[in-house]
């Protein structure tokens, strides 16, 4: 550790807790946080991915001359009800609800044209989009506040990490010395990518942490804050709670039809695109209906309008240009995380920046593991590092084989097939479970790394072979062609190819190191063996070049 | 297309920017070197991102235009280290010198189409 004290006059003591802070809460946080990392880095194109996985959807979109009929086709078993309206990027409407007292949610596609409710039978995307925040449905609020929780940790790391190297950000953006051994490559790999990718997960850790712990916050706000004023709370926090308090709904009474609704809602607000309506006390007296989408003009936020159903009186309204200063930051907050401004272009650069967030993470577990066996190069490591080490790599590789599971297994399951959407579940969970006991199993993780992502890069370069099965619009199917799907197989194709060659060069690499390991170090094959794919390549040049001359990385 | 040719700008830039201070930056490997070396390669790193900034608010004015360049000075910046760390020299040195003349000639085309 270079404790030497920074030119902001650090002390050595708070360099030291920095530090150490730094170390504990990075390597408490590293693994969970990298599969969010991850799995977002996926989610950034979470809209291309529902088109190509769903049949249904390569289509141009469902023009609705009458709404009420989609909502009368809709028959959902619960009051309350997310109504989704066809879009560019979605042609057909669907609804969605949560069972009535549980987290399962429930979605069918309604197709107006032929009076279809089809079920939900396709969620790959979704699934990814959940997981990229510990969602589940079995496991409900609570691995997603721990995953706030996590967030913040990961957000601790961060903060003392800047302070560490307050005043040396220079240095630490430009020490950069590949051919040197691991230890050093790790070190300056860690803190260029940190250093670059400092604004960007620092704004990800804080925008996620507050998306993720906000309905927890809130509801801990009601009594101290607000006097157990609900409705107030709700007022006040506006766009920050997405669900408003239980209310009594009154007796039963008919709604007014949506469409009424709808252009009651853009009269109140003539900018309001309406994309998405929701229904809570349906059919009751005092039941309410918002009608959300895009304002022109305005970003980062949706508005609202709120009715009630069975009149259409207006309740309330929120827009980005009238929201209350915790609203409009909720709205920067989530437009920020989710990526409302630019386009492809844009998502393709964050989705760099979440591969960079992710070595910045990995590279941290490696430089913890081999400091700490550095500090006494003659013993075993201890069973906590030598865990620690397993883990790392199987988690760093099961994220690769188990999307490339779930992406294949989406195409080869027929879609009638009963329960698919669990089986699709299984595939990942399975086959990212696999690769987290194989590492436990296997002595040399470069192995396992080219292993894992020459076995990713097979399935995903199937993936487009095997879509003909439910699409003939993609890169081998015989129809007409659609861009978004041609686009999402042939990205997967190269994906597939750019893992099967890195896996190459990474057993290319492997072999050599395993080669020329030196005799004079008995004890080599029984460090933790941690190697990343550019670890690969700095071990052998740390074999034949100048290993023992590599400085101490700070 | 603004959008590539002001991500051409801003790779340019960060090439430029690492390889004037980097001791083994992605630029000394390519075409670029000599440019890198000179006195105010910074500033003129600098100047590129303005001219992105401008290409990026013509082709998308808000927040995007505001948000996008300092996102691909962020990205340009770790795109090139985790080249420069994966890829033998001689592959980033190719990188460094085609991409950055590809994405110039992509600017030109842009700017007078």
């Amino acid at each position: 550790m270079d404790t030497t004290p920074n030119r902001y006059r650090l002390t050595k003591h708070a360099l030291s807790r920095f530090w150490h802070a730094h170390a504990w809460a990075g390597v408490i946080t590293a693994l969970l946080v990298y599969i969010m990392f991850f799995l977002g880095a996926v989610v950034l194109f979470y809209r291309p991915l529902t088109v190509w996985e769903e049949p249904l959807l390569q289509r141009t979109p469902q023009a609705l001359p009458s709404l009420e009929r989609v909502v009368q086709l809709a028959a959902p078993e619960s009051e309350e009800f997310y109504l989704y309206l066809p879009t560019g990027e979605r042609a057909l409407a669907k609804v969605g609800y949560y069972l009535p007292d549980t987290t399962f949610w429930r979605m069918w596609w309604l197709d107006a044209d032929a009076g279809l409710r089809i079920p939900e039978r396709e969620k790959a995307a979704a699934f990814v989009y959940d997981l990229h925040y510990l969602w589940h449905d079995v496991t409900g609020y609570w691995l997603q506040y721990g995953a706030g929780v996590l967030v913040f940790g990961f957000l601790l790391a961060l903060v003392t990490g800047a302070l560490i190297h307050l005043g040396r950000f220079g240095r630490q953006l430009f020490q950069f010395r590949p051919d040197r051994d691991r230890r050093v490559l790790w070190s300056d790999l860690h803190k260029v990518a940190g250093v670059f990718g400092l604004p960007f997960q620092l704004v990800y850790a804080l925008t996620g942490s507050m998306m993720v712990l906000s309905p927890l916050f809130f509801q801990l706000s009601i009594e101290p804050v607000f006097g157990g004023d609900a409705a107030r709370a709700v007022a006040t926090a506006g766009a920050l709670v997405e669900d408003p308090p239980a209310r009594d709904h009154g007796p039963p009474a008919a709604a007014l039809p949506l469409d009424a609704l709808v252009a009651r809602a853009r009269e109140v607000e003539p900018r309001l695109e309406a994309e998405s309506v929701v229904y809570r006390g349906y059919r009751h007296a005092q039941g309410t209906v918002d009608v959300r989408g895009p304002i022109a003009g305005q970003p980062f936020g949706d508005g609202l309008v709120r009715l009630n159903a069975a009149t259409g009186a207006f309740e309330s309204l929120e827009t980005p240009d009238r929201g209350a200063a915790v609203g409009t930051l909720a709205r920067w907050i989530h437009g920020l995380h989710t990526v409302e401004y630019g386009g492809l272009v844009a998502r393709w650069m964050l989705f760099v920046l979440a591969l960079g967030g992710c070595i910045t993470l990995l590279t941290g577990n490696w430089i913890w593991i081999e400091r700490r066996a550095a500090t006494n190069p003659n013993a075993r490591p201890s069973a906590g590092d030598a865990l620690l080490a397993k883990l790392t790599a199987g988690v760093g590789v099961g994220c690769f084989t188990g999307l490339a599971a779930l992406l294949l297994a989406s195409r080869l399951l027929p879609l009638d097939m009963r329960d698919r959407i669990a089986a699709e579940e299984l595939a990942l969970a399975g086959m990212f479970g696999a690769w987290i006991a194989l590492a436990l199993v296997t002595r040399d993780s470069a192995v396992l790394w080219w292993r894992g992502l020459a076995l990713s890069g097979a399935l995903l370069a199937l993936v487009p072979l095997a879509a003909v099965r439910h699409s003939p619009l993609g890169l081998f199917g015989s129809g007409p062609r659609h861009s978004t799907v041609l686009t999402v197989d042939g990205v997967l194709l190269a994906a597939g190819i750019v893992l099967m060659a890195t896996a190459a060069v990474l057993r290319r690499h492997q072999r050599q190191r395993a080669s020329v390991r030196s005799p004079a170090r008995p004890d080599a094959t029984s460090e933790p063996a941690v190697v990343s794919s550019a670890a690969g390549l700095a071990s052998t040049r740390t074999a034949t070049t100048r290993a023992a001359s590599a400085p101490e990385p700070s | 297309m603004s959008e590539l040719a002001a991500l051409g700008w801003v790779y340019v830039a960060c090439a430029l920017w690492l390889g004037s201070d980097h001791p083994r930056g992605v630029a000394r490997w390519g075409l670029l070197q000599p440019i890198a070396r000179a006195r105010g390669a910074k500033a003129l790193a600098a100047a590129l991102v303005l001219a992105a900034a401008v290409l990026w608010n013509a082709s998308e004015p808000g927040p995007a235009a505001l948000l996008a360049v300092p996102v691909a000075v962020m990205a340009c910046g770790t795109s090139i280290t985790l080249l420069a760390a994966l890829f033998p020299r001689a592959l980033v040195a190719s990188a460094a010198t085609v991409l950055p003349l590809s994405l110039l000639l992509v600017a030109i085309g842009a700017s007078s189409g």
